[in-house]
C-alpha cells in the first residue's frame, strides 16, 4: 500500500520523549497529541488521529510487528471490556486533574516546583537537568514535569503490553481512545435523534 | 473471483483503533465514523491480518453467504 507522511509519525514518538530527557519545555508539544485527537472527534466525528496520526500506536506496531518485540499472544479479554476501558479513563482523568492541581499549586505559590517527573504515579525520578530554574515561570515548568511524567508513563504501559500481547493492546484501553470512540458514538446518536 | 472467507468485525467489542486498517494490505478495512471499524467485504480477501492484530479481538473470518 502507498506509504504517507503520516505513517512515519512513529519517528515523531521517539523524537518527543528523547526532547523531553534534554528539556522538560519540550513535554509541552505532547499537548498536540493530547488535543487533536478531541478536535477530530469533537468536530470531525471521526477517529481520524488514532486510525492515522497516533505515533504511540505506530511505534507499538512498528516494535511489536515489524521487529518482532512482541510476543502476539491474545490481549486478555478485560483489557477491552467496557468497565475496564472506562475505569481506566476515569483512572486517568482524576490523575490528569491531579496533575493540573499540582500546576496551579505552584503557580499560586502554595507549592515548589518539584524538578522531577513520577512514573506510573508512585515512583518519583529526579529529572532536574532537564530544568534550568528561573527559566519560565514555575508553573509552566511544574505542567511539564507532570505531562511528561503521565506521557512517559502511558508510553511504557504500551510497551509492556505491545511486548506481552498484540502490538497495539495499548489501544484496547487507551484513554484517549476510549473518550474520543464515545464523543463520536453520542455524536452519531445525536445526529440520529434530530 | 472473491475469496472463501471475509473478515467480520463485532461492533459491540470494536474499540475502533484503526489497527485492522494499519495492516490490511487491501485497504479495505477502515473505521469510518469513529465509533467501530467496517470491513468492504467485496474487497477482502479473507487473508485474516486484521484479525490477528486487533486488540479487541473483535474481528473473525466468517464464510461468505450469497450477500457477502
Amino acid at each position: 500500500m502507498k506509504k504517507h507522511w503520516y505513517d512515519y509519525l512513529w519517528i515523531w514518538t521517539i523524537v518527543y520523549f528523547a526532547l523531553g530527557f534534554f528539556n522538560i519545555l519540550f513535554a509541552w508539544l505532547g499537548m498536540i497529541d493530547f488535543l487533536l485527537p478531541l478536535g477530530f472527534a469533537i468536530f470531525g466525528g471521526n477517529k481520524w488521529f488514532c486510525n492515522h496520526l497516533c505515533g504511540r500506536g505506530q511505534l507499538c506496531l512498528k516494535l511489536g510487528r515489524d521487529w518482532k518485540c512482541s510476543r502476539n499472544r491474545p490481549t486478555p479479554r478485560w483489557m477491552y471490556a467496557g468497565w475496564f476501558r472506562y475505569g481506566f479513563l476515569a483512572f486517568f482523568l482524576a490523575m490528569f486533574g491531579n496533575m493540573l492541581f499540582q500546576t496551579w499549586l505552584v503557580g499560586a505559590g502554595a507549592a515548589s516546583l518539584r524538578e522531577a517527573i513520577k512514573l506510573f504515579w508512585t515512583f518519583r525520578v529526579p529529572w532536574g537537568w532537564t530544568y534550568t530554574a528561573g527559566t519560565v515561570p514555575d508553573w509552566v515548568a511544574q505542567y511539564s514535569f507532570g505531562f511528561y511524567s503521565m506521557m512517559l508513563t502511558s508510553l511504557l504501559i504500551g510497551l509492556i503490553v505491545m511486548a506481552l500481547y498484540k502490538p497495539r493492546s495499548w489501544c484496547a484501553f487507551c484513554p484517549m481512545g476510549t473518550m474520543t470512540q464515545g464523543i463520536c458514538k453520542l455524536r452519531r446518536r445525536r445526529e440520529k435523534g434530530t | 473471483m472473491a475469496s472463501r472467507r471475509y473478515a467480520r468485525v463485532d461492533r459491540a467489542v470494536c474499540v475502533a483503533c484503526g489497527t485492522c486498517g494499519a495492516v490490511c494490505p487491501k485497504g479495505a478495512a477502515a473505521v469510518p465514523d469513529g465509533r467501530w471499524a467496517v470491513v468492504d467485504a467485496a474487497r477482502c480477501v479473507g487473508c485474516g491480518l486484521c484479525a490477528k492484530s486487533c486488540p479487541a479481538e473483535c474481528i473473525e473470518l466468517a464464510e461468505r453467504t450469497a450477500e457477502a
